[in-house]
């Protein structure tokens, strides 16, 4: 349900309770149940147990549910993460078309045994290699499952293993970033990452940087941001929300330019700007996000009203 | 041949521009079927191309004619008449559309008597698709003299960063320029900021998007308006 409104994916740790069981009253877009870097090898399995029963703690507040496994365990992760509820599973520094054709064949065998639609589930191989980031195009075109592409905006893993020091005040992912989301662009794939934000503290839970990356992001035309900390939560989703004024704007643009198409013209002016049919895309663009962000709303409200008054 | 630094969009529909384009002294004319012709005076463009290729080829002035991606085909039928330099093709996606158009081309230099192989051909990259394809679609016809970057920060929806510069646009100005220098063509575009781009685009700022541009190993760009011939030839002039 509103899978693609994801302007806040928070991570969340299954074998601790005091976040898995809070996690639906912080209002998050989404929950990526973690099997991977913040479970220590010694609770994997037990992690593992977890998932199913988490699914249903975790999107009580209307939240879509992620699972993200393990690189290494692909084939033993995925029997414990394919359930219904579960909306995408995101495969870790994916390196091949191969890697992904493996995890969609057992995907696919899963959905079948467990009575979900075949390829319903997503698959978001993130990109955290130099590997991957070469071999992008041809992962991303590996198989028939509904793709989203994530990564190649630095990151712990991309940044070991390109030799880069990620807390640095310039930006050096361009090439990686950039050439991951023009392969995701080419495809009509959405992609998430793409602004840098210079963050020199090492910390991940701030929440002013929150705002200053929701802001960036905005501007961008960047719907998707995740966060590893829930003081994020809340600066993300109104940041990446439409304003107010930006529906209305979106509006008149989209009213100027149907008088102007009717007119036989092309080209015209509002209010001092220029209004065409780039505008109007973006217009409609704008109009659209803030309907999907709203009905996302509006499910999550619905959700959160019944867990509460249960 | 001459330096090509401005490449001046002059609607192909307004006779009285058509006329005086020359006064602004753009390094080339581009007359327009596409973004600056509204739809319904489109006929009148089309019908205006020969008398106006004509005269510019007489004049000795660089001539193109910028076609629409939609309606390519009709578009190239009306431009090609003796005098025409070239063909400026906005947004293909593939090599089998340049291929195909370029043998159009070809197709029209033999209808109308001109020489086999006269025509150029412009390519103005403004799609996810196109920029991923870049050098496979530069090489699709041999006629391709020039690679642009075209309006990418509307046709790609590519919002402004946080250091004043659009999303991708230095990265896609570098994989275009590799790409035309690879194959000996001129690379075009120029380095437009938020805030300061096609008309809206102040002089200044015009001349600073030229300059980046040129450091960066461009030779010349796209003027959406007369006003910014000018400060385009100024900023690709060597230091």
């Amino acid at each position: 349900m509103n899978n693609r409104v994801s302007r806040c994916a928070m991570f969340v740790t299954p074998t601790n309770p005091r976040f898995i069981d809070k996690a639906w009253t912080r209002g998050g877009d989404v929950y990526i149940l973690d099997i991977e870097d913040s479970i220590a090898p010694a609770e994997k399995q037990r992690c593992r147990t977890l998932i199913r029963e988490s699914i249903e703690k975790a999107n009580k507040g209307g939240a879509s549910i992620y699972v993200r496994i393990n690189k290494p365990f692909v084939d033993a992760d995925l029997p414990y993460a394919v359930w219904p509820g579960v909306d995408r599973i995101m495969l870790p520094k994916t390196e091949s078309a191969a890697d992904l054709r493996h995890a969609h064949e057992i995907i696919l065998r899963l959905e079948k045994e467990r009575g979900i639609p075949p390829n319903s589930i997503e698959l978001s191989p993130m990109i955290e290699s130099a590997l991957g980031t070469m071999n992008i195009y041809e992962l991303l075109t590996a198989t028939p499952r509904k793709i989203y592409s994530q990564g190649g905006a630095g990151g712990y893993d991309m940044s070991v293993d390109l030799g880069i020091e990620m807390f640095a005040d310039f930006d050096q992912y361009t090439f990686p970033v950039a050439y991951v989301a023009l392969a995701a662009m080419s495809l009509d794939i959405e992609a998430t990452g793409g602004v840098f934000i210079p963050n020199t503290s090492g910390r991940v839970d701030q929440s002013d940087q929150a705002a200053k990356q929701a802001a960036a992001f905005h501007a961008a035309h960047i719907h998707h941001a995740g966060a590893l900390h829930p003081a994020f939560i809340q600066p993300l989703i109104s940041g990446l929300t439409p304003t107010a004024e930006e529906v209305a704007w979106a509006n008149k643009v989209v009213d100027a330019f149907d008088q102007l198409t009717d007119a036989g013209e092309a080209v015209g002016r509002l209010d001092g700007k220029v209004i065409d049919k780039y505008e109007y895309k973006l217009a409609k663009r704008t109009l659209d996000w803030a309907a999907a962000c709203a009905a996302k709303d509006a499910y999550k409200a619905r959700a959160l009203s019944r867990a509460q008054a249960a | 041949m001459n330096p090509r630094r401005s490449w001046m969009i002059v609607p192909a529909h307004d006779p009285d521009a058509v006329a005086r384009c020359q006064e602004h002294k753009p390094d080339v004319v581009v007359l327009d079927l596409e973004y600056s012709v509204p739809p319904k005076s489109k006929e009148a463009a089309r019908a205006g191309l020969a008398d106006a290729v004509k005269k510019l080829g007489e004049a000795q002035v660089d001539a193109f004619v910028r076609v629409e991606r939609d309606t390519r085909w009709a578009d190239v039928r009306a431009a090609m008449h003796r005098g025409l330099k070239g063909i400026v093709f906005p947004g293909p996606d593939a090599p089998e559309e340049v291929s195909d158009l370029g043998n159009h081309i070809a197709a029209m230099e033999k209808e109308r008597g001109l020489d086999p192989g006269i025509v150029e051909l412009v390519l103005m990259l403004e799609s996810a698709k196109g920029f991923w394809n870049a050098a496979a679609i530069a090489q699709a016809s041999p006629r391709v003299t020039a690679l642009g970057v075209g309006r990418i920060d509307l046709t790609m929806q590519l919002g402004p960063l946080p250091q004043d510069e659009f999303r991708l646009y230095r990265f896609l100005m570098t994989r275009t320029l590799v790409a035309a220098r690879m194959l000996g063509q001129q690379p075009l575009g120029a380095l437009w900021r938020p805030g300061s781009r096609g008309g809206e685009a102040t002089k200044a700022g015009t001349a600073k998007a030229a300059r980046e541009a040129r450091l960066m190993g461009f030779t010349g760009c796209v003027c959406a308006t007369a006003e910014q011939v000018a400060p385009v030839n100024e900023g690709f002039a060597p230091a």
